[in-house]
């Protein structure tokens, strides 16, 4: 009997154990959560010959994070790469610029000096065509997923890694292959979707077929869309002054005055500032080349991010690609270097910082003038010589 | 020609003292191209869809950005020297005034994202944990940040006490600020408050903490106005008594990621840290011991940047 009671009181124990256990509130786990914001009309689905961008959002779900390093997998099978981009990214800067790789891998990895937290950090854009091929099929289901190697660190001065998922990202193929969607909208001006261009006059075309009215956005809004209002079809949509930026023509149809559907999307990409000033130091330090001198640069674009670095030493050195450290040579004639950042649509911002060369542009000039003067010497005497001959 | 030869050697004599000539400064200068117009001030840009004329109409917008600007002000410790990052990149610095207010702002900005951070370096050389937030600027866009109360800057005696002994956490954050000392994972805390001058010095007793490692963290609090936490200080509480590095004392304002010795952690000491990433490299630029320069040094030198 004692020992009835003594298991009922067990019993009971375990009973207010567990509902304490479930009354309690969750210890909140922390986890940043990576999530894709496409360019599709219909977030879910697309279509073989789609073309589609995505970008790419860090949400630190409050935490302060500083470095990061993602490889994303995507299905190479089906989804073609035909471009990624770091323009726009908060990241400041990178370890590795965002590439794609023939495996279906997106690789990238970079930081932020003292840290970042925010519920839409903007990482990299990445845009895909649905290939055309036979494989292909309504109803298959592609899926992005994140690599178990990828890694976000938090700003805690040590390093510590934080707990990183994927937003399920999953389109639905509709529709069957033959349908080619890049060609229904063209821009002469700006063909291809995904370079940056300088101009700011944007022309755009789209096929028109009998019987289809047609509306259409254009906006630097991802989210705007056509008012479905029929618009008068006038050839060429002509654009003028448009600032600088990345623009979303959205095309919708309704066939016979039926429901509007979207037809179709192209994207117009507009750099014409070149990268922000920056100031190029020269350096030396035993830990690196020796404690030789080595030049250190470092620009950035707000708009369609750093393409390359070009040097150029002294008055006639050539101009060369270069990346941060570049150890130094001494430059035969001139007191500087030139450092040429460029950007993703070819702006170029120059700048200089003093470095004398074994011999000075001071010293060149007045080289070159004693040696002019001493031509001019020559010369009076040899016209002298004959005069007298004469 | 004797003319000839004049104009010539007027020409070098300009060029001899810096009067550039022609030939050289065409190629050069045209280089950087710098555009000035006006822009929308909204942050979605909607070019009006071309009327009837496909090619005709005025023009809808100018064609390049009006700059945009920021501004922040708050509370430092008094005459403390205040700075403000833009993008890993010191744009501006002021020294607080003897209340610890400040002003500083960002100007001539293009449209875009940008990381700010805000750090103070107080009069004894500590540096605060730096007050950061990202933001998107449109064109002409004015952000104003105010009331930013940074959170104080934190030095303890040992990084390893005996148990039994005394910690000494001081600091300075804004004059007559309530602070509240937490120490985690124990689960205490300890109110002080600073002087009028910005200092404050607290005593932890580890006679009733566990043997084992801790972090302590400050915060501030000044006229319903709350500063962020401070740092997390780490300490362990032991059998020796253990001063703190070297590089963790007042002196150095930038903690061990200084590679270069140069009192700052920025652009310098991050191309070094790249040019060795992912390879073995001196002990100074492994920071967490891995045999390896990778993500975590990296991670450590960010935390640490001053610009």
């Amino acid at each position: 009997m004692w020992n009835f009671f003594k298991n009922l009181s067990k019993l009971f124990g375990c009973l207010i154990l567990l509902v304490f256990a479930f009354l309690l509130p969750a210890k909140k786990t922390f986890a940043a959560v990576l999530f894709i914001q496409s360019t599709l009309p219909n977030a879910s689905t697309v279509a073989p010959g789609q073309s589609f961008s995505t970008n790419w959002f860090l949400d630190t779900q409050g935490e302060n994070l500083n470095a990061l390093s993602l490889k994303i997998k995507f299905p190479n099978a089906f989804l073609q790469s035909v471009g990624i981009s770091s323009a726009r990214s908060l990241i400041t800067f990178w370890v590795q610029q965002p590439t794609v790789s023939n495996s279906g891998e997106i690789a990238l990895a970079g930081g932020v000096p003292n840290g970042f937290n925010g519920s839409q950090i903007p990482i990299f854009t990445a845009s895909f065509k649905v290939k055309n091929s036979q494989s292909i099929a309504g109803g298959q289901a592609l899926s992005f997923a994140l690599d178990p190697g990828s890694e976000v660190l938090k700003n805690d001065g040590l390093g510590s890694v934080a707990a990183l998922s994927l937003q399920n990202f999953v389109l639905d193929v509709v529709g069957s292959s033959g349908q080619n969607y890049s060609d229904i909208i063209s821009s002469p001006t700006n063909p291809d979707q995904n370079i940056w261009y300088r101009n700011h006059e944007v022309l755009i075309n789209f096929q028109t077929a009998p019987g289809q009215q047609y509306s259409y956005s254009f906006s630097s809004n991802i989210n705007a869309v056509p008012d479905n209002q029929p618009a008068k079809l006038i050839g060429s949509l002509d654009y003028k002054n448009i600032p600088d930026g990345l623009y979303y023509f959205k095309l919708d149809a309704s066939d016979h005055g039926g429901p509007w559907q979207n037809i179709g999307l192209f994207l117009v990409r507009i750099d014409s500032a070149p990268p922000e000033p920056f100031t190029p130091t020269i350096q030396s330090d035993p830990i690196i080349f020796g404690g030789r001198k080595f030049l250190n640069f470092s620009a950035s674009d707000k708009i369609s991010g750093i393409e390359k670095y070009s040097v150029k030493l002294g008055m006639f050195g050539n101009l060369k690609d270069a990346a941060a450290p570049m150890l130094l040579s001494r430059p035969l004639i001139g007191d500087s270097i030139s450092v040429f950042a460029t950007d993703q649509a070819g702006n170029v911002r120059v700048e200089k910082v003093a470095y004398p060369g074994f011999i000075t542009t001071k010293v060149f000039y007045v080289g070159i003038l004693a040696l002019v003067l001493l031509l001019v010497y020559i010369f009076e005497l040899i016209l002298r010589r004959r005069k007298l001959r004469r | 020609m004797r003319f000839f030869i004049a104009i010539l050697i007027l020409e070098l004599l300009c060029s001899a003292f810096y009067l550039k000539p022609a030939f050289l400064s065409a190629a050069s200068l045209n280089q950087t191209l710098n555009i000035s117009a006006q822009v929308p001030q909204a942050q979605n840009f909607n070019p009006t869809p071309p009327a009837a004329a496909p090619t005709g109409g005025p023009p809808i917008q100018s064609t390049a950005s009006v700059p945009a600007a920021a501004n922040f002000d708050g509370i430092a410790a008094p005459q403390a020297s205040v700075s403000l990052l833009q993008d890993g990149t010191v744009v501006d610095s002021v020294t607080a005034d003897v209340q610890g207010n400040f002003s500083l702002s960002a100007k001539n900005l293009d449209p875009g994202n940008y990381q700010f951070s805000i750090y103070f370096v107080d009069r004894h050389g500590l540096r605060s944990q730096p007050h950061s937030f990202s933001a998107v600027l449109s064109p002409g866009e004015l952000l104003d940040q105010n009331n930013i109360f940074l959170p104080p800057s934190v030095l303890t005696d040992f990084s390893a006490v005996k148990k039994g002994s005394n910690l000494n956490v001081s600091g300075s954050s804004a004059p007559n600020s309530d602070l509240k000392i937490a120490i985690s994972p124990s689960g205490q805390s300890l109110d002080s408050k600073t002087s009028s001058e910005g200092f404050y010095s607290a005593i932890v007793n580890t006679s009733f903490f566990d043997k084992g490692s801790f972090q302590l963290s400050v915060q501030a609090f000044l006229q319903g106005m709350l500063s962020d936490q401070s740092a997390p200080t780490q300490f362990t509480v032991g059998d020796i008594d253990l001063a703190l590095p070297q590089q963790q004392q007042p002196t150095s304002a930038s903690g061990p990621a200084d590679i270069n010795g140069d009192s700052k952690v920025n652009i310098v000491d991050l191309s070094i840290l790249l040019f060795y990433f992912g390879k073995s490299a001196p002990k100074q630029l492994d920071f967490d011991h891995s045999g390896i320069v990778g993500l975590v040094d990296l991670s450590i030198l960010l935390y640490h940047w001053t610009g």
